[in-house]
Protein backbone atom coordinates (compact mmCIF):
# COMPACT_ATOMS: atom_id res chain seq x y z
CA UNK A 1 0.00 0.00 0.00
CA UNK A 2 1.44 3.44 -0.83
CA UNK A 3 2.47 5.73 2.00
CA UNK A 4 -0.41 7.79 3.30
CA UNK A 5 -3.10 5.24 2.50
CA UNK A 6 -4.96 4.21 -0.61
CA UNK A 7 -4.63 6.74 -3.42
CA UNK A 8 -7.36 8.02 -5.70
CA UNK A 9 -11.02 8.72 -5.28
CA UNK A 10 -10.47 11.28 -2.53
CA UNK A 11 -12.14 14.65 -2.26
CA UNK A 12 -10.17 17.62 -3.50
CA UNK A 13 -10.65 19.79 -0.44
CA UNK A 14 -9.18 22.88 -2.01
CA UNK A 15 -11.55 22.77 -4.98
CA UNK A 16 -14.47 22.03 -2.66
CA UNK A 17 -13.59 24.98 -0.41
CA UNK A 18 -13.32 27.32 -3.44
CA UNK A 19 -16.70 26.08 -4.68
CA UNK A 20 -18.34 26.71 -1.31
CA UNK A 21 -16.79 30.17 -0.99
CA UNK A 22 -18.03 31.03 -4.47
CA UNK A 23 -21.53 29.88 -3.58
CA UNK A 24 -21.46 32.33 -0.67
CA UNK A 25 -20.66 35.12 -3.09
CA UNK A 26 -23.97 35.19 -5.00
CA UNK A 27 -24.74 38.88 -4.61
CA UNK A 28 -28.42 39.27 -5.52
CA UNK A 29 -29.72 42.69 -6.45
CA UNK A 30 -33.38 43.72 -6.74
CA UNK A 31 -34.92 46.90 -8.14
CA UNK A 32 -37.08 48.75 -5.65
CA UNK A 33 -38.68 52.08 -6.67
CA UNK A 34 -36.35 52.24 -9.67
CA UNK A 35 -33.21 51.83 -7.55
CA UNK A 36 -31.01 48.73 -7.54
CA UNK A 37 -30.56 47.49 -3.99
CA UNK A 38 -29.20 44.40 -2.36
CA UNK A 39 -31.70 41.57 -1.81
CA UNK A 40 -32.66 41.06 1.82
CA UNK A 41 -30.67 38.57 3.87
CA UNK A 42 -27.26 39.50 2.40
CA UNK A 43 -24.88 41.01 4.85
CA UNK A 44 -21.62 42.81 4.17
CA UNK A 45 -19.82 40.71 6.79
CA UNK A 46 -20.83 37.46 5.09
CA UNK A 47 -19.81 38.64 1.62
CA UNK A 48 -16.58 40.36 2.64
CA UNK A 49 -15.48 37.39 4.71
CA UNK A 50 -16.07 35.03 1.75
CA UNK A 51 -14.19 37.44 -0.55
CA UNK A 52 -11.23 37.67 1.82
CA UNK A 53 -11.11 33.91 2.37
CA UNK A 54 -11.20 33.21 -1.35
CA UNK A 55 -8.53 35.84 -2.04
CA UNK A 56 -6.30 34.20 0.58
CA UNK A 57 -6.48 30.73 -0.99
CA UNK A 58 -3.06 29.73 -2.28
CA UNK A 59 -2.37 29.18 -5.99
CA UNK A 60 -5.50 30.88 -7.29
CA UNK A 61 -5.95 30.65 -11.05
CA UNK A 62 -6.86 33.39 -13.50
CA UNK A 63 -10.63 32.52 -13.65
CA UNK A 64 -10.96 32.71 -9.86
CA UNK A 65 -9.07 36.00 -9.76
CA UNK A 66 -11.38 37.42 -12.45
CA UNK A 67 -14.40 36.18 -10.49
CA UNK A 68 -13.12 37.92 -7.36
CA UNK A 69 -12.54 41.18 -9.22
CA UNK A 70 -16.09 41.13 -10.61
CA UNK A 71 -17.54 40.49 -7.16
CA UNK A 72 -15.48 43.25 -5.57
CA UNK A 73 -16.76 45.67 -8.24
CA UNK A 74 -20.36 44.69 -7.49
CA UNK A 75 -19.74 44.95 -3.74
CA UNK A 76 -18.24 48.45 -4.20
CA UNK A 77 -21.51 49.42 -5.89
CA UNK A 78 -23.73 48.29 -3.00
CA UNK A 79 -21.65 48.85 0.12
CA UNK A 80 -20.93 52.56 0.20
CA UNK A 81 -20.04 53.16 3.85
CA UNK A 82 -16.42 54.35 4.26
CA UNK A 83 -15.55 51.43 6.52
CA UNK A 84 -16.99 48.97 4.02
CA UNK A 85 -15.21 50.64 1.10
CA UNK A 86 -11.93 50.48 3.03
CA UNK A 87 -12.46 46.81 3.74
CA UNK A 88 -13.16 46.11 0.08
CA UNK A 89 -10.03 48.02 -0.94
CA UNK A 90 -8.00 45.84 1.42
CA UNK A 91 -9.48 42.72 -0.16
CA UNK A 92 -8.70 44.18 -3.57
CA UNK A 93 -5.05 44.49 -2.51
CA UNK A 94 -5.13 40.80 -1.53
CA UNK A 95 -6.44 39.94 -5.00
CA UNK A 96 -3.68 42.05 -6.59
CA UNK A 97 -1.14 40.03 -4.65
CA UNK A 98 -2.79 36.74 -5.68
CA UNK A 99 -2.67 37.88 -9.31
CA UNK A 100 1.02 38.75 -9.06
CA UNK A 101 1.78 35.34 -7.54
CA UNK A 102 -0.21 33.72 -10.36
CA UNK A 103 1.74 35.65 -13.02
CA UNK A 104 5.06 34.75 -11.38
CA UNK A 105 4.02 31.10 -11.39
CA UNK A 106 3.14 31.29 -15.08
CA UNK A 107 6.51 32.92 -15.79
CA UNK A 108 8.36 30.18 -13.91
CA UNK A 109 6.42 27.51 -15.83
CA UNK A 110 7.41 29.18 -19.09
CA UNK A 111 11.09 29.30 -18.05
CA UNK A 112 10.98 25.67 -17.03
CA UNK A 113 9.48 24.71 -20.39
CA UNK A 114 12.17 26.66 -22.27
CA UNK A 115 14.93 25.05 -20.21
CA UNK A 116 13.46 21.60 -20.87
CA UNK A 117 13.45 22.30 -24.61
CA UNK A 118 17.11 23.38 -24.47
CA UNK A 119 18.10 20.29 -22.48
CA UNK A 120 16.18 18.07 -24.93
CA UNK A 121 17.77 19.75 -27.96
CA UNK A 122 21.34 19.43 -26.61
CA UNK A 123 21.54 15.59 -26.52
CA UNK A 124 19.86 15.45 -29.92
CA UNK A 125 22.67 17.58 -31.34
CA UNK A 126 25.30 15.57 -29.46
CA UNK A 127 23.98 12.24 -30.70
CA UNK A 128 24.26 13.21 -34.37
CA UNK A 129 25.46 10.42 -36.68
CA UNK A 130 29.21 9.94 -37.06
CA UNK A 131 29.20 10.73 -40.78
CA UNK A 132 29.49 14.51 -41.25
CA UNK A 133 26.23 16.16 -42.29
CA UNK A 134 25.86 16.82 -45.99
CA UNK A 135 26.20 20.29 -47.48
CA UNK A 136 23.41 21.71 -49.64
CA UNK A 137 25.75 21.55 -52.65
CA UNK A 138 23.03 20.92 -55.24
CA UNK A 139 21.29 24.08 -54.13
CA UNK A 140 24.52 26.07 -54.32
CA UNK A 141 25.23 24.71 -57.81
CA UNK A 142 21.78 25.91 -58.90
CA UNK A 143 22.44 29.33 -57.35
CA UNK A 144 25.81 29.55 -59.10
CA UNK A 145 24.26 28.60 -62.44
CA UNK A 146 21.62 31.32 -62.02
CA UNK A 147 24.27 33.90 -61.16
CA UNK A 148 26.28 32.99 -64.23
CA UNK A 149 23.15 33.25 -66.39
CA UNK A 150 22.43 36.72 -65.01
CA UNK A 151 26.02 37.82 -65.61
CA UNK A 152 25.88 36.58 -69.18
CA UNK A 153 22.65 38.50 -69.75
CA UNK A 154 24.20 41.65 -68.34
CA UNK A 155 27.28 41.34 -70.49
CA UNK B 1 13.68 30.32 -45.54
CA UNK B 2 15.80 30.70 -48.65
CA UNK B 3 19.44 29.61 -48.70
CA UNK B 4 20.63 33.22 -48.94
CA UNK B 5 18.51 34.17 -45.94
CA UNK B 6 19.93 31.21 -43.97
CA UNK B 7 23.50 32.28 -44.75
CA UNK B 8 22.68 35.89 -43.86
CA UNK B 9 21.06 34.88 -40.54
CA UNK B 10 24.07 32.74 -39.61
CA UNK B 11 26.66 35.37 -40.44
CA UNK B 12 25.13 38.71 -39.46
CA UNK B 13 21.47 38.05 -38.59
CA UNK B 14 19.59 37.38 -35.41
CA UNK B 15 21.30 34.00 -34.86
CA UNK B 16 24.78 35.07 -35.94
CA UNK B 17 27.68 32.77 -35.08
CA UNK B 18 30.65 34.58 -33.61
CA UNK B 19 33.48 32.14 -34.36
CA UNK B 20 34.27 32.33 -38.13
CA UNK B 21 35.13 28.64 -38.41
CA UNK B 22 32.00 27.58 -36.55
CA UNK B 23 30.05 29.92 -38.81
CA UNK B 24 31.53 28.17 -41.84
CA UNK B 25 30.76 24.76 -40.32
CA UNK B 26 27.11 25.80 -39.79
CA UNK B 27 26.92 27.09 -43.38
CA UNK B 28 28.46 23.91 -44.78
CA UNK B 29 26.35 21.51 -42.74
CA UNK B 30 23.03 23.15 -43.58
CA UNK B 31 22.34 24.10 -39.95
CA UNK B 32 19.08 25.91 -39.20
CA UNK B 33 20.15 29.34 -37.81
CA UNK B 34 17.81 28.99 -34.81
CA UNK B 35 19.66 25.77 -33.85
CA UNK B 36 23.16 27.12 -34.39
CA UNK B 37 23.71 27.67 -30.65
CA UNK B 38 23.33 23.94 -29.94
CA UNK B 39 25.89 22.80 -32.55
CA UNK B 40 28.96 21.23 -30.96
CA UNK B 41 31.88 22.39 -33.06
CA UNK B 42 35.21 20.55 -33.01
CA UNK B 43 36.78 21.76 -36.22
CA UNK B 44 35.83 21.31 -39.87
CA UNK B 45 36.85 17.96 -41.41
CA UNK B 46 38.93 18.11 -44.63
CA UNK B 47 36.09 16.35 -46.44
CA UNK B 48 34.30 19.71 -46.73
CA UNK B 49 36.93 21.12 -49.08
CA UNK B 50 34.80 20.89 -52.23
CA UNK B 51 31.74 22.26 -50.43
CA UNK B 52 33.76 25.19 -49.09
CA UNK B 53 35.10 25.97 -52.58
CA UNK B 54 31.58 25.97 -53.99
CA UNK B 55 30.27 28.10 -51.14
CA UNK B 56 33.06 30.62 -51.73
CA UNK B 57 32.15 30.80 -55.41
CA UNK B 58 28.42 31.18 -54.75
CA UNK B 59 28.72 33.77 -52.02
CA UNK B 60 31.70 35.60 -53.49
CA UNK B 61 29.96 36.31 -56.77
CA UNK B 62 26.42 36.71 -55.51
CA UNK B 63 24.54 39.95 -55.87
CA UNK B 64 21.53 38.65 -53.95
CA UNK B 65 19.67 41.32 -51.98
CA UNK B 66 18.92 38.80 -49.22
CA UNK B 67 22.62 38.51 -48.44
CA UNK B 68 23.04 42.24 -48.05
CA UNK B 69 22.87 44.15 -44.78
CA UNK B 70 21.22 47.52 -44.27
CA UNK B 71 22.41 50.25 -46.67
CA UNK B 72 23.71 47.59 -49.07
CA UNK B 73 26.75 46.45 -47.10
CA UNK B 74 28.12 42.97 -47.89
CA UNK B 75 29.04 42.05 -44.34
CA UNK B 76 27.64 38.52 -44.59
CA UNK B 77 29.58 37.82 -47.78
CA UNK B 78 32.77 39.25 -46.27
CA UNK B 79 32.50 37.00 -43.21
CA UNK B 80 31.65 33.82 -45.11
CA UNK B 81 34.27 34.29 -47.83
CA UNK B 82 36.96 35.12 -45.29
CA UNK B 83 36.09 31.99 -43.28
CA UNK B 84 36.15 29.89 -46.47
CA UNK B 85 39.60 31.15 -47.41
CA UNK B 86 40.94 30.55 -43.89
CA UNK B 87 39.64 26.99 -43.97
CA UNK B 88 40.80 26.25 -47.53
CA UNK B 89 44.26 27.53 -46.72
CA UNK B 90 44.57 24.87 -44.04
CA UNK B 91 43.32 21.94 -46.12
CA UNK B 92 44.78 22.73 -49.55
CA UNK B 93 48.34 22.67 -50.77
CA UNK B 94 49.74 26.21 -51.13
CA UNK B 95 49.96 25.99 -54.94
CA UNK B 96 46.44 24.63 -55.24
CA UNK B 97 45.16 27.33 -52.94
CA UNK B 98 46.88 30.07 -54.95
CA UNK B 99 45.50 28.73 -58.23
CA UNK B 100 42.02 28.43 -56.70
CA UNK B 101 42.14 32.05 -55.61
CA UNK B 102 43.37 33.17 -58.99
CA UNK B 103 40.68 31.23 -60.85
CA UNK B 104 37.85 32.24 -58.53
CA UNK B 105 37.61 35.99 -58.28
CA UNK B 106 35.18 37.40 -55.73
CA UNK B 107 33.11 40.50 -56.27
CA UNK B 108 34.31 43.77 -54.69
CA UNK B 109 32.37 43.89 -51.41
CA UNK B 110 30.89 47.04 -49.94
CA UNK B 111 32.62 47.04 -46.58
CA UNK B 112 31.35 49.00 -43.60
CA UNK B 113 34.86 49.08 -42.10
CA UNK B 114 36.35 50.60 -45.25
CA UNK B 115 33.64 53.26 -45.24
CA UNK B 116 34.37 54.07 -41.59
CA UNK B 117 38.09 54.36 -42.35
CA UNK B 118 37.33 56.72 -45.24
CA UNK B 119 35.09 58.81 -43.00
CA UNK B 120 37.84 58.99 -40.39
CA UNK B 121 40.38 60.04 -43.01
CA UNK B 122 38.02 62.75 -44.29
CA UNK B 123 37.44 63.97 -40.75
Amino acid sequence: MPRGGIRGGGINLRALAIRQLKSRLQIDAVTAHGVRVLAPGQSFEEISSALAQLAAVKKLGVPNIRFLREKILVAHEFFKKPQQQLHLTQISALVDHAEQVCLDRAERRKDKKNLKQIVKAAPAAASSPEAPPASPMELWKEMLAKQQEQQEKKS
Amino acid sequence: MTESRRLHELSVGQYWVNDPQKLLYCCLTNVDPARAHSVEFEGIPPSYEEAAKLLYQVVGQSDDEELKSAQGYDMAQERICSACLDYLQTVMAPDDFASFRASTPARQFKSVLEDIQLMLKDA
